[in-house]
């Protein structure tokens, strides 16, 4: 089955075209919140959210084919942690106060931490296993939390001062956008070359020289350490929060179908099919109040078996044949 | 200690019902069903609605839920899973594809289910009195339910072990391609193994109404949970493994009730964590 | 597979082309959408009131909205029976619509939707969603907008300690706080030993949830000042099934005074009779038992068993109060038939208390006009007529109703339960012990 090569291996791939689109689109980013309503703001911020929870699942488990079905272990690790310090330093002022960005930093620290040893110990494991065993994660961390939360801590929701819409719109868009420069950077590096090569096939990767064991563990602990800044800056959201909520099993299976919806083969396949059925399921969502999960339902059905590459790959395909 | 092993054992027998179907869908056709407690949901909703609404005795309903889901079964293979099958180069290619076409599958049954019953919880309270084993007592459900689980599970090992579809059965799992070569019909048994998986999650899943009362459409995904983690810890296509990775699972959940209830919950992943450490094929899974 | 040597090269012209022709399109449609089309809507005179609904229509939430939310609807469905809902500004009565979102039990969805009921379909009034945690993270949007919103599900400790503070002053809370309930576990165990002796040793599970451990802690620790032997203090799964092994342990310490604090009381119910273990004193938390049309219907309990069985949720009624409220008792029957789909549907003994508190806001706008800063005065300071006679909202604490206020209920006679504590509220006195489980 033959695909076209998508990337070049370097920057100069990027085309004028490509820079100015990108370049409007950011700029609308940043400055919606001089024209746009508070709603059309949560939507878009949203969107983005969930398009940066997709790309950094992708960067290790689209590349590499190994599903990750646990990246709400990491996210919530990211939130609780992040949750925990500003309850701590604000309401309770057990420890020194630090600005939101040095905590994310803190918090995506941890999860590549936690995500490397993770990832030693579970990257053995081969398709399904990798999945059922890092689905089991993210269960066993909230259910470790519920735990912790209840024993130790006599009270179930942990709260969190409340931002302003604005700082939580920026901070939300603002690492969003960083990681996906971090993950576009990283993907076209040796490293992204590496984990594609392992995906393709991992014992002629490891007979071209690649130490697929440390190349996968890293891939898997930056992918864990950025969902983990997602999960950090999820956090100024909300008043409240608790295991149940900050692991909830949403991130864990959402951003492989907005991948999947989108496309393995490329790096804006995946980017541009969370941001679309992001917005889908916004729309759909007050629209067809009571029908709108049917619907999505029967959509991801017939995309799986009528697009099986992925929407957009298969409008790219198609536009290039009309054309 | 003693009721820690008995009821362990009742759990154990009832959850290793609910994971041989998935075994076998996965082992024979490599499609990961994510949908599968979907189906076992189905099945306790046919047993609930049959019950309440014609007054059937729920053992009998068992049939009915088994008979729908086998046909139900058959249609998805026909409308999903075939051109997924067709149309994918390799297991791995197959395995993300029906991965996704299940978030799908997910969602249209569990909201098709909240259409036609709503969202209350159901369950159908039968033979709730409690009955003495070896001096410990248990509901006499859940002593129904284990026999009829452990009946089952042997009658579908008898079927897998000594009959002559059984064999091709067999062989199509441990060696597809080989298995076409000899002049299997790949196709009939996809249909037939598919088909039969749906069936015990829906017999287990009658089981489950009769026993609990708090089933919604949503409440599916959890026995998939269940059925993922028996896979895994008894050994993929491996019926014994299953049987005693639900033995393990029961128990330990039991166990935990009784020493430290609040880390009931996590115990289940974390055994299936540790697992997967020592011994990543499972029990008695082969590599 | 197609042949992709004969397809022709994209000329960078068509592109540029093909771009700027759709950003153009995207920034008009935009324009015009916003520039003309809301201002215009806007506009439009007001014929009809528009309440704002989120709540969980699907997900694990879903079956709390079933059951404590039908009164949403039934409130809109009564006013507008009447003509509608009277609005001084324009001097008659307007009808009653409302827009529905689904969260699908997602806090984050829930606050998105309010934000566009908010901000874009800018609905006059808003009802609240399911649920405390999700009641607490739209409080902040409350109280950011201005909307006064009575929220029915919402029984945590730390938002009621805000009200009472004066930091939440746009929300208001319907159910009895855990220290409320707290005080009248005491009071009902202190009233059982004057009048039957000294009580047994005292176990409290509670779920892992904040319902369970705020509760919980909130019963031990009046418990245990005033001398009660407390026995077990064991925290459980949320929403277990299996409790044998629990009630092994409670058996074991001689457990006569149970209280559960979560919302497993039928599993619970289930394995007790079961293993035959019979407390005196069994109280359990809402989980759809005292739900008339669940406890009879799908939880499939029979009268005799759950005779005795206590529940706390506050403020409840017994529906026995007068006529009037006898006959909303019967109508609730007939219109939740088709929900439980049996002929039990009795309403849940807060369920007048949740319909008052929804009249209290729609008797403010009658009083006071449309005006949210208005209302939210109103229902700080004011008392209103409704089906429990006078009811004032209390900042932090259950409304005070002339009618009503019960906090523990008990299943005697009849398929609703008896209010027996506050004594003020009460229809008929505890009975103590608990018979026990009718065998077979």
């Amino acid at each position: 089955m033959s695909r076209p090569r998508e990337e070049a291996l370097s920057l100069k791939g990027l085309n004028l075209i490509s820079f100015a689109v990108l370049a409007i689109i950011v700029t609308f980013f940043l400055l919606a919140p001089l024209f746009l309503e508070v709603y059309y703001l949560s939507v878009l911020r949203n969107s983005l959210l969930f398009a940066a929870l997709t790309i950094s699942w992708f960067f290790f488990s689209g590349t590499t084919k190994y599903v990750s079905l646990g990246s709400a272990a990491f996210f919530g690790t990211g939130l609780y942690f992040t949750a925990l310090y500003l309850e701590q330093s604000i309401f309770t002022k057990h420890i020194i106060m630090l600005p939101l960005p040095v905590i994310m930093l803190m918090a995506g620290l941890l999860n590549f931490v936690i995500a490397f040893v993770v990832g030693l110990i579970s990257l053995r494991l081969k398709g399904m296993y990798f999945a059922i065993a890092t689905f089991a994660l993210g269960e066993a961390c909230r259910g470790i939390f519920d735990y912790v939360v209840s024993d130790f801590m006599g009270t179930y929701y942990t709260y969190i001062p409340p931002f302003s819409s604005e700082i939580t719109y920026y901070t939300i868009t603002v690492t969003a956008f960083t990681i996906f420069l971090l993950i576009f950077v990283l993907y076209r590096s040796k490293l992204g070359l590496a984990l594609r090569t392992i995906g393709e096939n991992e014992e002629a990767a490891a007979h071209l020289g690649v130490n697929t064991s440390l190349v996968k563990t890293f891939g898997f602990a930056i992918s864990a350490m950025c969902i983990g800044f997602m999960g950090s800056c999820y956090v100024t959201i909300f008043t409240v929060t608790s295991p149940k909520l900050a692991f909830d099993f949403q991130f864990s299976f959402l951003p492989p179908m907005m991948a999947m919806f989108g496309g393995l083969e490329s790096f804006y396949a995946p980017l541009v099919g969370a941001v679309i059925l992001s917005l889908l399921r916004e729309f759909l969502g007050v629209t067809l109040v009571h029908y709108f999960l049917l619907t999505l339902g029967i959509i991801i059905v017939l995309i799986a078996e009528f697009m099986p590459e992925g929407v957009v790959c298969f409008l790219k395909r198609w536009l290039m044949i009309k054309f | 200690m003693l009721d820690i092993i008995i009821g362990g054992a009742l759990i154990g027998a009832l959850y290793s019902l609910v994971a041989v179907g998935l075994n076998i869908q996965y082992g024979i056709t490599r499609i990961l069903n994510l949908a599968y407690g979907e189906v076992l949901i189905i099945g306790a909703y046919i047993t609930f609605l049959f019950f309440n609404f014609y007054g059937i005795n729920p053992l009998l309903t068992l049939i009915l839920s088994g008979l729908i889901t086998f046909i139900l079964g058959i249609l998805l293979q026909v409308a999903v899973f075939r051109k997924l099958v067709h149309s994918s180069s390799s297991a791995l290619e197959l395995e993300f594809r029906s991965l996704f076409a299940c978030f799908g599958l997910i969602y249209i049954i569990q909201n098709l289910l909240a259409h036609i019953f709503g969202t209350t919880p159901i369950g159908v309270p039968y033979l709730m009195e409690g009955i003495s084993i070896l001096g410990e007592r248990f509901r006499t459900n859940m002593v129904v339910a284990a026999v009829l689980s452990i009946l089952i599970n042997a009658v579908v090992y008898a079927f897998i072990r000594f009959t002559k579809f059984g064999l091709a059965m067999r062989a199509t799992a441990e060696e597809p391609l080989g298995a076409q070569l000899i002049g299997i019909d790949i196709l009939k048994v996809h249909l037939v193994s598919f088909s039969m998986g749906c069936l015990t999650a829906a017999l287990s899943g009658s089981m489950v109404c009769l026993i609990y009362s708090n089933l919604t459409p949503y409440s599916g995904t959890f026995y998939t949970i269940i059925a993922l983690i028996i896979l895994i810890l008894g050994g993929k296509g491996n019926f014994l493994g299953s049987v005693v990775g639900a033995f393990i699972i029961g128990c330990s959940y039991y166990a935990m009730l009784t020493f430290k209830a609040s880390l009931a919950d996590p115990v289940i992943y974390i055994v299936l964590i540790v697992m997967l450490i020592i011994r990543p094929r499972g029990l008695f899974g082969r590599q | 597979m197609p042949n992709l040597l004969n397809r022709k090269a994209v000329s960078k012209m068509t592109v540029i082309i093909i771009a700027a022709v759709i950003i153009v399109a995207s920034i008009a449609g935009s324009l015009y959408y916003f520039l003309y089309y809301l201002p215009a809507k806007q506009l439009a005179p007001k014929d009809k009131i528009v309440i704002g609904i989120v709540q969980s229509l699907s997900g694990p939430l879903a079956v709390q909205v079933m059951m404590w939310h039908q009164c949403y609807k039934w409130i809109i469905d009564d006013y507008n029976a009447k003509g509608g809902l009277y609005v001084p500004e324009y001097g008659k009565k307007l009808p009653i619509t409302y827009i529905e979102y689904n969260d699908e039990s997602d806090i984050n969805k829930m606050l998105t939707l309010t934000e566009r009921l908010i901000t874009i379909d800018k609905v006059d009034l808003i009802f609240a969603p399911a649920s405390t945690g999700f009641c607490y993270a739209a409080f902040s949007l409350y109280e950011k907008y201005h909307y006064p919103v009575i929220a029915l599900t919402y029984g945590s400790q730390v938002g009621a300690e805000k009200m009472r503070r004066g930091e939440l002053k746009y929300c208001f809370q319907t159910l009895a706080s855990p220290d409320e309930v707290g005080e009248a576990v005491l009071g009902l165990l202190n009233h059982i030993k004057d009048k039957c002796g000294p009580l047994g040793n005292v176990g409290i599970i509670y779920h892992i949830d904040q319902h369970g451990i705020e509760h919980a802690a909130a019963i031990f620790g009046r418990l245990s000042l005033v001398g009660f032997n407390i026995a077990v203090y064991e925290s459980y799964p949320f929403m277990t099934t299996e409790f044998k092994p629990l009630i092994s342990r409670l058996k074991d310490a001689n457990v006569e005074v149970l209280i559960l604090c979560g919302y497993e009381g039928p599993y619970f119910l289930r394995d007790a009779m079961a293993v035959n273990y019979n407390p005196k004193f069994l109280l359990l938390g809402p989980s759809g038992v005292e739900t008339p049309g669940m406890a009879f219907g799908a939880l499939g309990f029979t009268l005799e068993q759950l005779k005795g069985v206590m529940l706390y949720i506050g403020p409840s009624i017994s529906y026995t109060e007068n006529d009037f409220l006898k006959q909303w008792a019967e109508e609730h029957k007939e219109r939740f038939r088709p929900v439980y789909h049996n002929e039990y549907g009795y309403p849940f003994p807060p369920s007048a208390t949740f319909y008052a508190a929804l009249q209290c806001l729609f008797e403010a706008v009658q009083k006071v006009g449309l005006n949210r800063e208005k209302i939210a005065e109103a229902l700080r300071t004011g008392s209103f007529d409704t089906i429990l006679g006078k009811m004032r909202l209390r900042a932090g604490y259950s409304p005070q109703t002339e009618i009503g206020g019960g906090i523990i209920e008990q299943w005697q006679n009849r398929r609703i339960m008896e209010v027996i504590w506050p004594s003020k509220a009460a229809s008929a006195d505890v009975i103590y012990p608990k018979p026990p489980w009718p065998s077979s």
